[in-house]
C-alpha cells in the first residue's frame, strides 16, 4: 500500500487529469463547432492539452488502484473505468494523426468528425466521473476470493478507507 | 452476503456495460479494419 502523501499525491493528479481532460474536452468541442478555421487551435489542443491529461489521467488511475486496496481488478466499477480511459486514450492517440491532417489539408476531414469524436468522448468521460463518484457495488470473482480470502470466509461490503474519482 | 460460499452474481450494471462496450469495440475494430475510418482516410 501506498503511504498516505503519495496516495494523496495520485489522487490530486487524478482528478486533475481526469476532470481537466473533460472540461478539456468540451472546450475542443466548443472549437470544433466554431468550424474549420479552428482546426490549427484542435490540433494543438489536442497534442498539448487532451493528450497530456488523458495520460495522467491514464497513469495515476493505475498507480491509485494498484497502490491502494481498491485493486486493479477487484471492482467491476474500477475495471469498467479502466476500460472507458483505455478506450478513450487509445482513440485520442490514434485522432491525433487526423488532427495533424485537419490543419495539413482541412477538406480531407469532415467537419462532423472532431464534433463527434470530442461529443463521444465527453459521453464516456462522464459516465467514468459518475462510477467514481457513486461507486456502484459488485466485486469481480478475483476480488470475492481476494476479500474472501483475507476476511477468512466472509465478504466485506465496506469499501476501503478513501475515495477514488 | 456475508459467509457466500460461492461468488457473488454479477450485477445488472456490469452486464449492460459490458455489452456496451462490446459492441463498441466491435464497432471500432471494425471501422478500422474496413479502412472506412481512421487518418487519411477521411472523406474516402
Amino acid at each position: 500500500m501506498m503511504p498516505p502523501g503519495w496516495r494523496k499525491a495520485a489522487l490530486a493528479t487524478h482528478v486533475i487529469g481526469s476532470v481537466g481532460w473533460i472540461g478539456a474536452v468540451a472546450g475542443f468541442l466548443a472549437l470544433a463547432l466554431a468550424g474549420t478555421t479552428m482546426y490549427p487551435a484542435l490540433e494543438l489542443m489536442g497534442r498539448w492539452v487532451l493528450v497530456p491529461l488523458s495520460l495522467a489521467s491514464l497513469v495515476s488511475g493505475l498507480v491509485l488502484s494498484l497502490g491502494t486496496r481498491w485493486g486493479l481488478m477487484r471492482h467491476y466499477w474500477v475495471l469498467s473505468k479502466l476500460f472507458i480511459n483505455l478506450l478513450a486514450t487509445a482513440i485520442l492517440l490514434e485522432y491525433t494523426q487526423t488532427l495533424r491532417l485537419m490543419v495539413l489539408s482541412p477538406a480531407a476531414v469532415p467537419v462532423m468528425s472532431p464534433i463527434l469524436h470530442a461529443s463521444a468522448a465527453l459521453i464516456l468521460l462522464t459516465i467514468a466521473v459518475i462510477l467514481a463518484v457513486y461507486k456502484p457495488r459488485g466485486l469481480t470473482r478475483y476480488g470475492w476470493r481476494r476479500t474472501h480470502a483475507a476476511k477468512g470466509g466472509g465478504t466485506s461490503k465496506g469499501a476501503p478507507g478513501w475515495s477514488q474519482p | 452476503m456475508t459467509g457466500m460460499k460461492t461468488p457473488p452474481v454479477t450485477p445488472r450494471w456490469v452486464k449492460v456495460f459490458g455489452i456496451v462496450a462490446l459492441a463498441v469495440t466491435v464497432l471500432v475494430i471494425i471501422a478500422l479494419l474496413t479502412g472506412g475510418h481512421g487518418p487519411g482516410r477521411h472523406g474516402a
